[in-house]
């Protein structure tokens, strides 16, 4: 157990390493001069070469990585040419507000994907089940931008239940919230079914049952129960894609986060911006893959003694 | 229960499949006007007769735009899956055939892509190469290649020690000719199935990208970017996002559908009907 927690803890630093390489490296690919962006388009050549070697940018690509790598570690992730603001203040701001959005999403996307799910596999082969597996596929099929879109127009502009954009009040999540929990939900309750049939039938839960165990008791505490433990991993690496999800939602909405702040970086070229929202993401994402395996190693037994 | 009912989800995303394949091919025959031409005494005309899905703001017919999009999708998907297809699989059977260090290496820079999430990679890939239709797709291939490398690796290693690969090798057969005729022919319908599903992502995350203006560019017919354009006419014009998102869903409906339908089909893991 302790090795294997070792080795999975150690993984992360390393990982995170190699990634942050590879980020500096792509955006020290990205076409155009940042001093000169920086300086600004009339500024003479004299200001161009102040500015680059005030941001270090003449000297060699190893020494810029050490740079960024020490100041990021320091919380310094540069300054935004676009908004002339720290990149980790701007981050920072809006960092909330994903996190409020993904998180209200998640749960909307857990509530119905479990039961969804644990119905689907209770009353698998039935009319409930067929309905709810219908339902899956559509929720992974639908493009979410469209059914933004959509919702937009019907619940804000055409009867003004929710606001059309941004993020003042609570009604604001529905809309964003729902259209991004989807996908994740449908992801959970594909899991969920399988992984309840799985169980439905083992010895155990015919004991619980013929100890007169109430539905209830039988399904959601002994099935269920065991069933998470694919839906815990499914739940982890869907995190991920609903980070993505975010980029898009975002827009849509207006909604004052990283993922609308990360469109328009790269449409304005604002690369110190790009390279910090990409870091963070990365980071959230190692260290939710590193939390689920710690996860499952808690709730699984097996998996310790691999 | 009827073979038909048996195999729903196969024939449902066949249909909507090959209906997409024939809208790309046919698009010329079909399309009533130039999907391009731009006609102003003609714009923003509402569903008709005359023009099935209306106009947009050049006046120009949604549903010939909508016809010729399935061109580009199907260029999105057969670009898309074909090159991480042709990057993925390879080396996933490299990775689980020889095992050891390369084995080692091959997981590591799957661990390492998997960290970044998809459309992020996308989007920074974009930000490198710039936006484009191509180059959109080149970013959603890179992210998909850890998604074949890691099944084809999976696959490889458990058909390598198959008693038909153990009887090859003993026959003298070089690993060349066993990777070929003995683990590719048997992995290429769980493979298969894996690229039809990716198939409706592709869909997905091209068509989000060009939405986001990142992927394909105005003027071009693709669905993605004619959302982006339509987007400012919601509640005026609503049918210039509707048809184009709706046709957006159902490829990737129809390719998921597919997807599912051949692994119940193919995979006696999945076998509909006598599931446990």
């Amino acid at each position: 157990m302790r090795s294997y927690l070792a080795r999975k803890i150690l993984m992360l630093p390393l990982i995170l390493l190699v990634a942050s390489f590879l980020i500096f490296w792509a955006v020290h690919l990205l076409p155009g001069d940042p001093a000169r962006i920086m300086a600004g388009m009339q500024a003479d050549q004299q200001v161009v070469n102040d500015v680059r070697s005030r941001l270090g940018l003449d000297q060699p690509f190893s020494t810029q990585y050490e740079i960024f790598l020490l100041h990021a570690l320091h919380g310094d992730l540069g300054v935004s040419i676009r908004s002339h603001k720290s990149v980790a203040q701007e981050i920072g701001e809006r960092f909330p507000h994903t996190l409020a959005l993904t998180t209200v999403s998640y749960i909307f996307a857990l509530v119905m994907g479990l039961t969804g799910g644990v119905l689907a596999a209770v009353y698998r082969g039935r009319w409930l089940d067929h309905l709810v597996m219908m339902g899956a596929i559509a929720g992974g099929s639908i493009a979410n931008f469209w059914l933004a879109l959509m919702a937009m127009n019907l619940f804000a502009v055409e009867l003004g239940w929710v606001p059309l954009i941004g993020a003042d009040s609570w009604k604001s999540y529905i809309l964003p919230a729902v259209t991004l929990g989807l996908l994740p939900g449908a992801v959970v309750a594909r899991m969920c079914r399988a992984s309840m049939l799985d169980i439905i039938h083992q010895d155990y839960i015919r004991t619980a049952r013929a100890k007169g165990l109430s539905t209830f008791n039988v399904y959601v505490k002994h099935a269920l129960r065991n069933a998470l433990i694919p839906i815990v991993t499914i739940v982890g690496m869907n995190f991920s894609g609903l980070l993505g999800g975010a980029v898009i939602t975002e827009t849509v909405f207006n909604w004052p986060g990283i993922g609308r702040l990360m469109v328009d970086a790269v449409r304005d070229r604002d690369y110190a911006t790009i390279q910090g929202i990409t870091l963070l993401t990365v980071a959230i994402v190692v260290t939710i893959n590193l939390a689920v395996d710690l996860l499952i190693a808690m709730i699984d037994p097996r998996v310790r003694f691999e | 229960m009827s073979e038909l009912l048996r195999y729903r989800n196969l024939a449902l995303g066949g249909s909507i499949v090959a209906a997409l394949v024939l809208a790309g091919l046919l698009a010329p025959l079909l399309s009533p006007h130039d999907p391009y031409a731009q006609n102003l005494a003609e714009t923003f005309q509402s569903p008709g007769p005359a023009h099935l899905f209306g106009t947009d703001e050049y006046g120009r017919d949604m549903f010939s735009r909508v016809l010729y999009g399935a061109r580009l999708s199907l260029l999105e998907i057969t670009v898309s899956v074909g090159m991480s297809l042709s990057i993925g699989v390879p080396l996933g059977m490299l990775s689980g055939y020889l095992g050891g260090f390369i084995d080692q290496a091959v997981l590591w820079v799957i661990d390492i892509l998997y960290a970044f999430p998809g459309i992020v990679l996308a989007i920074l890939i974009v930000a490198i190469l710039g936006p484009g239709l191509l180059d959109s797709l080149v970013a959603i291939s890179i992210f998909a290649i850890p998604l074949y490398t890691r099944l084809a690796r999976n696959l490889t290693r458990s058909l390598k020690h198959m008693e038909y690969t153990e009887a090859a090798r003993a026959l003298g057969a070089g690993p060349g000719r066993i990777i070929v005729h003995h683990i590719l022919r048997n992995a290429a319908v769980p493979i298969l199935v894996q690229a039809t599903l990716t198939a409706g992502d592709v869909v997905l995350t091209a068509s989000g990208l060009s939405f986001l203006g990142l992927g394909a560019q105005p003027p071009l017919a693709e669905w993605g970017a004619m959302m982006a354009s339509g987007r400012n006419f919601l509640g005026v014009a609503t049918y210039l996002t509707l048809f184009p998102g709706a046709v957006i869903t159902l490829t990737a409906l129809g390719l998921n559908l597919l997807g599912d339908g051949l692994r119940d089909r193919f995979d006696p893991r999945f076998e509909p009907g006598v599931r446990p």
